[in-house]
């Protein structure tokens, strides 16, 4: 049938090879961890440490056919139909291995792999066995999804070497019966638009690669509570956990900046489900690690590190159930639609929550003992601050789960109406509890730091923290005393960690935390400028008064060629038309009026519509960045897409006439004054035939031009030859030649004006929060940097 | 009784208060019929879109207003007004999920959510479809 089958033999053989190494790596250290001997001289740690080898290579293997199957387009294979096609540039072909359910479950599975085969050769010897033996179960249940077995006729997980004809709902379809069913199928899905963007390329392995570092802090966690040693995994785990949070953050900030870049929500986060889902391990990674500060440096707080550093894989599995199962179908914008993977990642969630249960309850009675916590310490105030960190986690997971919740109870709860609006309210208070006390923590020392000169401290800064408040209300004219509030406090927690950085170098001793609190509380300041300060400057400007009820009025029409006020400062002018294979492109130039009324010119945004026809179009924004703005616009509607006015054609009249008629239409008088066919002398052949008609086209004024449409019929195929006069923007057609002697249906038309709608917002100050997000991640590196300097030393 | 007994006992409270507020501040899915009888009370209505009636849209005179029909899960058809302009594929669009509120007979929607089977993950009924078209 010229099916390519080897390769997916082959890629069927890898994950089921990798399965059973993972599951015998899984048993044989389980096994060594159990024993009393279990030290670098057992006989079973090299034999696991060999299968675990041996799973990755195969997961490696499994990847690389599957990129293979891609590259060369064996459309045979559903995933390569599905995600892929003959015109993807070599970049998103690797976009296309991720784009679906199974190749992103692989993806999370190799790189897991990749991280276990570290810590193989790197984690202590002493935990070394229990941490392995929970990585490879974990192994075991993400190679379980892309295995796609059939238990009792239950299908559980979804393979991507899967071939079309096998899938469910092509099993039956005869089209697959005929042996050269292949040759139909010229070309693939394709890639979805949207996706079709370099952040796009980047945004999800990032995240994946954060999703499965988040395994270390919870396999050292369970290997610690096996080992009835809470200390030891502290200092391995740490730097991993600042991993995960640099990884999972360049990943969530990717998929901000692909959503501000190519979607037309209006911004770089809207509180979305998905979103939210992958948000919450982050912020319970930044709890764990302050849990896990506080454990280390003080012998304290072992139980929340401990729990804490197991939430957050818990979390990961959640976000992986709340995304791919489809239960999200009506709230999510993203939502990826129900599979077959809900079942298996339901049980990978369920067993991955009683596993460490387990281990909390065999070890409820040892935790050690944490002594009165003093008030004026650093760890009393890191551990308010994670905290606060889970009852925000909590708010957004609780809120975000109410599908799920409805499902379980049979609810049927709608998530709040102003979704943007409700997050907000809730989390600017936590906001302003964070980073009130980044600076209260920074301030004080470990252990008791003598109270009252510690605060002494950072009174400079918030003396210039409130200056810098009354001039932001006096410049930016917004009296909003919970935006006040959240702007006093992340400002004081920039400037007090400053200060912290050059005046008090020694209190801090942690540079890298100090950069990473600055960059978390620059970041945030960028959320509030930019997007709690956004403006909409489109307006409606067709002169309906609407009323109080309908004051949506931010989308402004264009019309090609016309200059029209755009905000204060611009006019705009809808200049061009823009046609590419796969991008109609909307030139919009912006320009400005000077005293003598003369417009000047600035710049041009394209704002477009990709087209794909499999997939549905999509709008697609452009923006103007300057340092201190941008400038975001995008298209609301555009008649290029209708098919039926793909001319732009408005028909004025439609009417049988006979030659000598005379019609009136609004602007024009029209008398038919000859009608003459080529086939007027011979015999009248249907088949071939020419039909010329004269207009004589009447203005008010009595002046005349001629307009001559042609019908015409070559080969049994008619063509309608259009006459189009410029002047009076008439278009003549002749529809049909009628049965009656010397009489036609003509059409005539007038050409609309190409116009589109748009809308155009002014972000302020975003690269605030651009700069907010580098230094951040810049601490992080520092951090990671410095830990595992000491390790290594 | 510790310093921490007080703080945990606060974000308990804290939490608590985080179920209650976005309970109270949920809608719920609901039909036509159910917010006739409320008007002005804000739900949330999924439904489809009636494509025989099609979708106005007068971009000319007012880009900022479209009205279509669309059919409720229990069968009922209103007519819809939703203040922006027409959102890519409507037609296509398999469900819809709006929020809004009931005005004399009219669903007045402050948002729409579409939900294409085409838009993110093939629905299967499409993908045999294209089959047969292509054969």
């Amino acid at each position: 049938m010229g099916e390519h089958l080897l390769p997916g033999q082959l890629g069927h053989f890898f994950i089921l090879f990798a399965l059973i190494a993972a599951f015998l790596a899984a048993i044989v250290f389980i096994g060594a961890a159990m024993k009393k001997s279990d030290d670098e001289f057992s006989i079973l740690r090299p034999f696991g440490m060999i299968l675990f080898s041996l799973q990755t290579i195969m997961l490696i293997a499994a990847f690389i056919t599957l990129y293979y199957i891609i590259s060369v387009h064996y459309f045979e294979y559903h995933y390569v139909w599905q995600y892929s096609s003959k015109s993807l540039s070599s970049g998103f072909l690797f976009s296309s291995l991720w784009a679906g359910q199974e190749g992103s479950i692989l993806l999370w599975a190799l790189f897991q792999a990749l991280l276990g085969v570290w810590l193989m050769f790197s984690s202590s010897a002493k935990l070394k066995t229990p941490v392995m033996a929970v990585v490879s179960l974990a192994q075991v249940f993400l190679i379980i999804m892309i295995l796609g077995v059939n238990v009792f006729g239950i299908h559980f997980g979804s393979n991507p070497f899967i071939l079309l004809r096998e899938t469910a709902e092509n099993i039956n379809n005869p089209f697959f019966k005929d042996s050269f069913y292949l040759t139909f199928i010229s070309d693939g899905n394709g890639l979805n638009p949207l996706l079709q963007n370099y952040w796009m390329l980047w945004h999800p392995p990032v995240l994946f690669l954060g999703y499965a570092a988040t395994i270390i802090p919870f396999a050292y966690t369970i290997a610690g509570l096996w080992k009835k040693d809470y200390f030891t995994w502290l200092k391995p785990v740490i730097p991993w956990t600042v991993f995960s949070l640099l990884i999972l953050g360049l990943g969530l900030l990717l998929g901000g900046a692909w959503a501000y870049e190519d979607l037309t929500f209006g911004g770089f986060w809207s509180w979305d489900p998905v979103e939210n889902a992958s948000l919450v391990p982050w912020l319970l990674l930044v709890a764990a690690l302050h849990f896990m500060l506080i454990a280390k440096k003080r012998n304290q707080s072992f139980f929340p590190a401990l729990l804490f550093a197991v939430l957050i894989y818990i979390f990961v599995i959640y976000a992986g159930f709340l995304t791919r199962s489809g239960i999200l179908a009506n709230t999510s914008a993203h939502a990826f639609g129900s599979n077959m993977l809900s079942k298996p990642l339901l049980v990978f969630l369920v067993s991955f929550i009683v596993l460490p249960l387990i281990f909390f309850i065999l070890n409820v009675r040892k935790f050690p003992k944490s002594a009165q916590e003093n008030i004026w310490s650093r760890e009393f105030w890191m551990f308010i601050g994670a905290l606060v960190l889970a009852v925000s986690s909590f708010q957004i997971i609780f809120t975000t789960s109410l599908p799920v919740l409805n499902k379980l109870f049979g609810w049927h709860i709608s998530p709040p109406l102003d979704r943007v609006e409700f997050y907000n309210n809730w989390q600017l208070p936590f906001a302003v509890g964070i980073a009130l006390l980044i600076v209260i923590a920074q301030f004080f020392l470990y252990g008791d730091s003598g109270k009252k000169e510690q605060l002494k401290k950072p009174a400079l800064s918030f003396i210039v923290s409130v200056v810098l408040l009354i001039l932001y209300l006096f410049i930016s004219g917004h009296y909003d005393i919970k935006e006040a509030l959240l702007f006093f406090a992340l400002i004081f927690s920039v400037i007090a960690s400053l200060d912290l950085l050059f005046r008090f170098y020694r209190l801090s001793g942690n540079i890298a935390a100090v950069i990473s609190h600055i960059g978390f509380s620059v970041f945030i300041l960028g959320v509030l400028l930019a997007f709690a300060h956004s403006e909409i400057i489109s307006q409606n400007t067709s002169g309906m008064n609407l009323g109080k009820r309908f004051n949506d009025s931010e989308n402004q029409l264009l019309t090609r060629g016309q200059i029209v006020p755009l905000g204060e400062k611009y006019f705009v002018s809808y200049s061009k038309f823009i046609e590419e294979e796969r991008e109609l492109k909307f030139q919009l130039d912006f320009l400005t009026r000077n005293d003598q009324g003369k417009y000047i010119y600035h710049f041009s945004l394209f704002p477009s519509i990709l087209l794909n026809e499999q997939m549905g179009n999509a709008f697609k924004p452009s923006t103007k960045r300057f340092i201190n703005k941008d400038i975001f616009t995008y298209l609301t509607f555009s008649e290029k897409l209708n098919n039926d006015s793909a001319q732009n054609l408005r028909e004025l009249i439609q009417k049988e006439i006979t030659v000598g008629d005379t019609i009136k239409i609004p602007k024009n008088k029209l008398v038919f004054d000859t009608l003459y066919s080529d086939a007027a002398n011979k015999k009248i052949d249907t088949n071939n035939l020419r039909v010329t008609v004269k207009i004589k086209v009447l203005d008010s004024i009595g002046n005349h031009t001629w307009a001559s449409p042609v019908y015409a019929v070559k080969e049994g195929k008619v063509n309608f030859e259009d006459s189009y006069l410029e002047q009076e923007n008439l278009s003549f057609r002749i529809e049909k030649i009628s049965e009656k002697r010397n009489t036609i249906l003509l059409r005539v038309s007038q050409k609309l004006p190409d116009m589109i709608i748009i809308k155009a917002k002014i972000f302020p100050f975003i690269n605030v929060l651009w700069l907010g997000a580098f230094i951040m991640m810049a601490g992080f590196i520092i951090a990671i940097w410095r830990r595992v300097r000491k390790i290594i030393e | 009784m510790k310093k921490i007994h007080i703080i945990l006992i606060l974000i308990i409270v804290i939490a608590i208060g985080a179920i209650i507020s976005t309970v109270y501040n949920a809608g719920t899915y609901s039909d036509f019929t159910e917010a006739a009888k409320h008007p002005g009370k804000t739900f949330q209505i999924i439904g489809v879109l009636n494509k025989e009636k099609g979708v106005l849209f007068d971009a000319k005179n007012n880009p900022d207003q479209i009205s279509f029909y669309i059919r409720d899960e229990k069968g009922v058809e209103k007519k819809v007004i939703f203040n922006g302009t027409k959102p890519l594929d409507f037609e296509k669009s398999d469900k819809v999920v709006m929020t809004g509120k009931m005005e004399n007979d009219v669903f007045v929607a402050s948002s729409i959510l579409l939900k294409c089977p085409s838009k993110f993950t093939k629905d299967k009924n499409s993908e045999e479809k294209e089959f047969k078209a292509k054969k």
